[in-house]
């Protein structure tokens, strides 16, 4: 059986000089750090940037020493990511909203060799069906629930990033997983 | 316990977020009430449903990550 590599070893080796470790680093976590922004921002291409800034800041401060190595990596990773999504949105003086051209379709032109067409229309339909869902949710508690179940951040550490208690932030998961069984029974929106 | 607390438990069960203490006495109160175990069953079924929704970065920007990780280093050394 493959053993996986533990953050902390690969960040140790790649500070080193291992570039490698670096690779295996991002492939081991890019696509929760790629959903969590993606889930912020709603835009395919700015996801993108946001994705390469996020790892280049992370490269930047391995290498100056300022790693605090005591913390899990993916939800330090999700918090430079939430930062920049948020500084980009300052930036462009406004807010995320749901946009349905996102140039998602250039994409997912990758993975259509992956499976046959229909498999993938199907899995794309089911993925932007969900999508969609997530972001008819109040801001607050999209936030909570994107930040803890594709950022891997603890309700503690969400409920310090954004200054609440911990019973608000689990009252906002609460809720949004609510909503969105709400959203799915009302608008009988099929999954299967 | 009140209602918002049970399931602020379950919530917190399900990501593993619960000390071994607490995770014990919630299983105990789980297997004891079928309310209980439907309520946790709607948790894992939407967490479920999120799972299918992972996005992947398009290759090249992993490829201008680890190339400005190499120009990076050269500037270091």
């Amino acid at each position: 059986m493959k053993e996986q590599i533990s953050d902390k070893a690969l960040i140790k080796q790649y500070i080193q000089g291992n570039e490698a470790c670096l690779e295996m680093l991002i492939n081991k976590h890019k696509n929760k750090v790629f959903t969590t922004i993606y889930l912020i921002v709603n835009d395919r291409y700015i996801a993108e940037d946001l994705f390469q800034e996020t790892f280049i800041k992370v490269i930047k401060t391995f290498k100056s020493g300022k790693y605090n190595e005591e913390g899990k990596f993916l939800p330090w990773v999700v918090r430079i990511a939430r930062n920049l999504a948020i500084d980009h949105f300052r930036k462009s003086k406004r807010m995320p909203t749901i946009t349905s051209q996102d140039g998602e379709d250039i994409f997912r032109t990758f993975e259509v060799a992956e499976d046959n067409r229909e498999q993938s229309y199907i899995r794309n339909q089911k993925e932007s069906t969900i999508r969609n869902i997530i972001n008819m949710l109040p801001e607050e508690q999209k936030q909570v629930l994107v930040l803890r179940h594709y950022g891997d951040m603890s309700f503690k550490e969400i409920a310090e990033l954004t200054n609440v208690s911990i019973n608000t932030a689990l009252g906002r998961m609460r809720y949004a997983l609510n909503n969105m069984r709400k959203i799915i029974t009302e608008k009988s929106i099929s999954l299967q | 316990m009140d209602q918002n607390s049970t399931l602020n438990t379950l919530i917190q069960l399900s990501y593993s977020e619960l000390s071994d203490s607490e995770r014990v006495k919630a299983i105990s109160e789980i297997q004891n009430s079928e309310d209980l175990q439907d309520q946790l069953g709607q948790i894992l079924e939407m967490k479920a449903l999120l799972d299918q929704e992972m996005h992947t970065p398009n290759p090249t920007s992993i490829q201008i990550i680890l190339e400005e990780s190499q120009k990076n280093e050269l500037e270091t050394y």
